[in-house]
């Protein structure tokens, strides 16, 4: 009978190969699904495809360095992920922010400064005011990571380490309140 | 939209409707496999050796209320 592998030592290095090969290969499909979802996501907060392809790009080289170095994702690739770009577009945003006080207008060359800080800036504006209308940390978290984020309720119950019937009752929560305008709190006087 | 008869959920989704637009239609599926992966993993090993040990990440949920964009960047943003 032809054996698939050698015996001894051979089989247990050929095993390991295998092994790795598999992990590569569902990293590989991980990367894949992840890419598109970041792009969209980070596009529709920064108002910049260019951008946004760096930072998933970024994003994209961090998860495979920490698959490389032997980390076990215990959440999803995805939430992994997602906390990274999110880091990533502080960090952009910070830096394009403290450029920008260092001159009197934006050198001609830094593209990402041009829009960037602006659309930071609102997009930031927007989120506070949902936060302060939702005035809940974990529900605040569950409308951003939904609506912004676009992850999916297993997803976000996985990062919050919440159950997903946790994350539904308080999206519903977090929408009710986003969704009061302004003029139901403040009635215009008669 | 972005008026005070509108509320905070109708804000922000137009906004980010707005950005959605911007997103080309072929960026929304998976880009050619392996040609794409070879290039992600090269990039990986270049940057790796080249910087610094790279950060150890949170995936906590305190990291998350934590490192909000809003709170870590919101003030200094404000005050351009």
């Amino acid at each position: 009978m032809r054996q698939l592998s050698g015996g001894g030592d051979d089989s247990g290095e050929a095993h390991r190969r295998l092994s790795k090969a598999r992990e590569a290969a569902l990293m590989e499909d991980a990367l894949r699904a992840i890419e598109p979802r970041l792009i969209s996501s980070v596009t529709r907060v920064t108002r910049d495809y260019h951008l946004a392809q760096d930072i998933t790009q970024e994003t994209c080289i961090a998860v495979l360095q920490e698959f490389r170095r032997g980390t076990k994702f215990e959440k999803p690739i995805i939430v992994f992920a997602t906390v990274v770009a999110r880091n990533k577009l502080r960090d952009h945003w910070r830096k394009a922010s403290s450029s920008e006080r260092l001159y009197d207008e934006p050198p001609e060359h830094a593209r990402q400064l041009a829009s960037g800080p602006a659309a930071g800036l609102e997009y930031l504006e927007l989120l506070e005011s949902v936060k302060t209308a939702i005035s809940d940390e974990r529900q605040a978290a569950v409308w951003e990571l939904t609506h912004v984020w676009g992850l999916k309720g297993v997803e976000i119950a996985e990062l919050l380490e919440v159950s997903s019937a946790t994350v539904s009752r308080e999206l519903a929560a977090a929408e009710i309140k986003a969704k009061r305008c302004r003029d139901d709190e403040e009635p215009a006087p008669a | 939209m972005n008026n005070s008869h509108s509320s905070p959920h109708e804000r922000m989704l137009a906004y980010l409707r707005e950005g959605d637009q911007l997103v080309p239609p072929d960026a929304r599926s998976p880009r050619d496999g392996e040609a794409r992966y070879d290039m992600l993993s090269a990039a990986a090993e270049t940057t790796a050796t080249a910087t610094n040990p790279p950060e150890r990440l949170d995936v906590s949920p305190d990291a998350w209320y934590r490192d909000g964009l809003d709170e870590t960047l919101g003030r200094s943003v404000v005050k351009w």
